[in-house]
């Protein structure tokens, strides 16, 4: 049985750390239903808060730790507020579709 | 301002020659190609500090480059082109990371302004190899290079160790620049656990398990001999008197003649061994990863036991078996404080039993072998210090005490465990497949075993690295391991063609030493080329024994125990090895029947060359005892006539009621 678990992962803010954190996660066929990634005060390092659907995660607990780029992982008390204030935030960028664009404007 | 003229500059090239002769690499496996040219350009200056083997193929670099580190217990390196070079090495990555061995990979990769553009020979080997890698750079600046090999040499060396792959675009070898070597590890997240100071409330919880068991038992595996911790494992048993078994990675770090030590457990353990798991009730694993070919159904894993497990990667603990105790470290330092406090904790104990005199209080803790004569050892040039360390008998702990005053953490009561698991040997070992040979003049693969063991005994030691399937469990369990590193197996990963390239990357690593092969005819031919490495190499201190059966037998030999003999996909021809063998260059001869097999293995060993031998076997020979797939250890099937659908859950039977299925212990 899969539960949604938040984690608060602090990372190293460099090229694939991120996917190195992530890809673990995808190799168990977990799912991220919700990710935030944004840089913290100290400069190097970045934060990200993600909900992943477990069957075990205190396992993916211990080997998110476990990567050279990660520097702390905690699992969090489980608030649906934040995403919810996430998603407002996130609908100023949803826009209209646009129409295919043909070859000519990507020629230009 | 630097000048183009300024003679400290370098190429990033050159200083990837120099960040590795600084971190005391002498020999490097690989193929050249476009990308990683501007490397091989500089590679001539180095030549006498850097000696690079030409392999036939990047998995045989890899592989190599695995032997190298695995018989010598440093960091092998291989070298690849971006694109195919790069894809070549996924196989070996992987099987490094799953054996946790030491390894870093080098691969050129294109121009920095081509990265993301499909370019020629274009690859994201970084992306490919994410989860197989401890840790991964992708260097654009020659500056970087210092600091990066350092730390990637750092990271595959220490902790767990690992593959770290170092992914170099062509522009950042060939850009000149000042080398800054006074620059540091950059490594916040990571912790090397191997300096973490052992728990000691750990310690104590697992000594009061231990102190109290009626059945303990010691399962040793890869990370005992990755610690260099043989001596203090000897102490540890010696001093208690629990007896020790040792998975496939870790044989060698118990001598196989000591009266304390079971043999292999597992798929295809020995029946008394999966025996005495079932029925132990304190199970203290240091260093294995309690992998399912060990345990089995983990659910029906040492059913009766509490668990201790010692491993220096914390994720370990608790991912596949229950554990009551976890030990967080260096599997060396997580015995020294056992001994210690187990040793405090008797001498407690018999103070308070029998009242003694003054002087017995004053009793200083015991003294432990030094962690330099524990790696001596392993080199085995201090066997007569390892065995001077109380060898006499099992019931006499005496390792490591300074003097025979000195207190004891010999656990009391445990000969009747000790009785038990003799009588289980006694029962259980006559009925090895092995010892009924059939009376037949067509040579069986145990005879090659047996006969290549007697040698070895004759001989003194040497390593045998092996490839993967029927001969390497036949190896496994038929010859006698005494010493740490002597045996060199792909376990985790199960790669087909790892042998012979293995065997020439612990060929370079130990000139003066003879190294065995024994493969059989799939995964030879899967990476004999690498045989012409060895002879362009000019070494002559490795010898083939390929046990030759025309099958890819262990998946036959489920098609016929599991599957209605349905030999699909298993029958295999091959040339004449014996020829392919002169064809390269070297030795190659067949032996067909049972008496050549000693004179054969006693020409090659004194042959001053690589020789080829081409064991043709008994086709249809099987490897006994098997734990069918997905079964409880407690569930074996000892021969052919026993059918998986006749074995029976665990507990079911008891082995008075059929001698060809045991069964043990009961489910959880």
């Amino acid at each position: 049985m899969t539960t949604r678990h938040t984690l608060v992962v602090r990372l190293n803010d460099r090229p694939g750390a991120l996917y190195r954190a992530i890809g673990l996660i995808r190799r168990r066929d977990y799912n991220v239903s919700s990710l935030v990634v944004g840089a913290t005060d100290r400069s190097g390092t970045s934060r990200m808060v993600l909900v992943v659907e477990a069957v075990n995660v205190h396992q993916i607990v211990q080997q998110l730790s476990r990567l050279i780029d990660v520097l702390s992982v905690a699992e969090v008390a489980h608030e649906d507020t934040l995403f919810d204030q996430f998603d407002d935030a996130m609908r100023q960028f949803d826009f209209p579709v646009l129409p295919p664009s043909n070859a000519q404007e990507l020629v230009r | 301002m630097k000048t183009p003229t300024d003679p400290a500059l370098r190429t990033g090239a050159q200083i990837l020659c120099e960040a590795l002769v600084r971190q005391g690499v002498d020999v490097i496996f690989g193929i050249p190609g476009g990308a990683i040219m501007p490397f091989y350009h500089a590679l001539p200056e180095y030549d006498d500090q850097l000696h690079h083997v030409l392999c036939r193929h990047e998995q045989g670099a890899g592989h190599a480059a695995e032997g190298y580190a695995r018989a010598s217990g440093r960091v092998g390196v291989c070298v690849a082109t971006s694109g195919p070079g790069a894809t070549n090495l996924v196989t070996p990555i992987a099987d490094a990371w799953m054996d946790s061995s030491p390894m870093v990979a080098i691969t050129g990769q294109v121009s920095s302004a081509l990265l993301g553009t499909d370019a020629f020979q274009e690859t994201d080997i970084i992306g490919i190899t994410v989860p197989i890698t401890k840790h991964s750079y992708l260097v654009r600046d020659a500056r970087e290079l210092p600091r990066v090999v350092a730390e990637a040499f750092h990271i595959a060396s220490s902790g767990r160790p690992g593959p770290v792959l170092i992914d170099i675009t062509k522009d950042a070898q060939q850009a000149s620049v000042v080398p800054d070597w006074t620059t540091t590890y950059d490594l916040a997240g990571y912790d090397d656990h191997r300096l973490r100071e052992i728990d000691s409330e750990a310690v104590s919880a697992a000594v009061e398990l231990l102190a109290n068991a009626e059945r303990p038992l010691i399962l040793a595996g890869n990370g005992v001999i990755q610690s260099g911790a043989t001596a203090e494992l000897l102490a540890l048993a010696e001093c208690t008197g629990i007896p020790v078994i040792t998975t496939l990675h870790g044989l060698g770090a118990f001598p196989q003649d000591h009266p304390l030590s079971l043999g292999m457990p597992g798929m295809h353990g020995w029946v008394h061994v999966n025996r005495a798991i079932q029925r132990c009730d304190v199970l203290l694993n240091i260093g294995s990863r309690f992998d399912d070919r060990v345990t089995g159904k983990a659910s029906t894993f040492a059913p009766n036991a509490s668990v201790i497990h010692v491993d220096v990667d914390p994720s370990e603990i608790g991912k596949l078996v229950a554990v009551k105790v976890g030990i967080v470290g260096d599997a060396a330092a997580a015995m020294r404080a056992l001994i210690t406090e187990l040793s405090s904790r008797m001498s407690e104990r018999s103070k308070l039993s029998s009242r003694m005199s003054e002087q017995s209080e004053r009793v200083s803790g015991p003294t432990f072998v030094a962690p330099e004569a524990s790696h001596a050892a392993e080199e085995g040039r201090s066997r007569h210090e390892l065995r001077s360390c109380g060898m006499t008998s099992s019931s006499q702990p005496s390792c490591g005490m300074t003097s025979s005053s000195q207190p004891s953490c010999g656990i009391t009561g445990l000969q009747p465990w000790l009785d038990e698991v003799h009588a289980l040997r006694e029962q259980f070992e006559p009925q090895q497949e092995y010892r009924r040979r059939p009376d037949t003049n067509t040579l069986q693969p145990h005879d090659v075993c047996a006969a290549l063991n007697a040698a070895r005994r004759a001989r003194g030691n040497c390593r045998v690295v092996t490839d993967v399937g029927q001969h390497q469990m036949w190896t496994a369990q038929l010859l006698d391991w005494q010493r740490p590193r002597s045996h060199i197996t792909s376990g985790g990963s199960g790669t087909m063609g790892f042998a012979v390239p293995a065997a020439l990357g612990a060929a370079m690593a130990l000139p003066d030493e003879t190294i065995w092969v024994v493969v059989g005819d799939g995964g030879f031919q899967m990476t004999n080329q690498e045989i012409a490495t060895m002879a362009q190499e000019g070494l002559t201190n490795v010898k083939i024994a390929i046990v030759n059966n025309g099958y890819l037998g262990m998946v036959r030999q489920w098609q016929q125990l599991f599957e209605g003999k349905r030999y699909s996909g298993t029958p295999l021809t091959g040339p004449d090895f014996a020829k392919l063998a002169e064809a390269y260059g070297v030795r190659g001869v067949t032996v067909d029947s049972v008496t050549q097999v000693d004179s054969a293995i006693a020409d090659a060993w004194d042959y001053p060359g690589v020789v080829v031998l081409d064991f043709r076997v008994e086709r249809e020979a099987n490897v006994f005892p098997i734990v069918p797939q997905g079964r409880s250890i407690g569930e074996m099937m000892t021969d052919a006539h026993t059918h998986a659908h006749d074995v029976v859950p665990t507990g079911a039977r008891s082995a008075t009621e059929g001698p060809a299925l045991t069964t043990g212990g009961a489910p959880r």
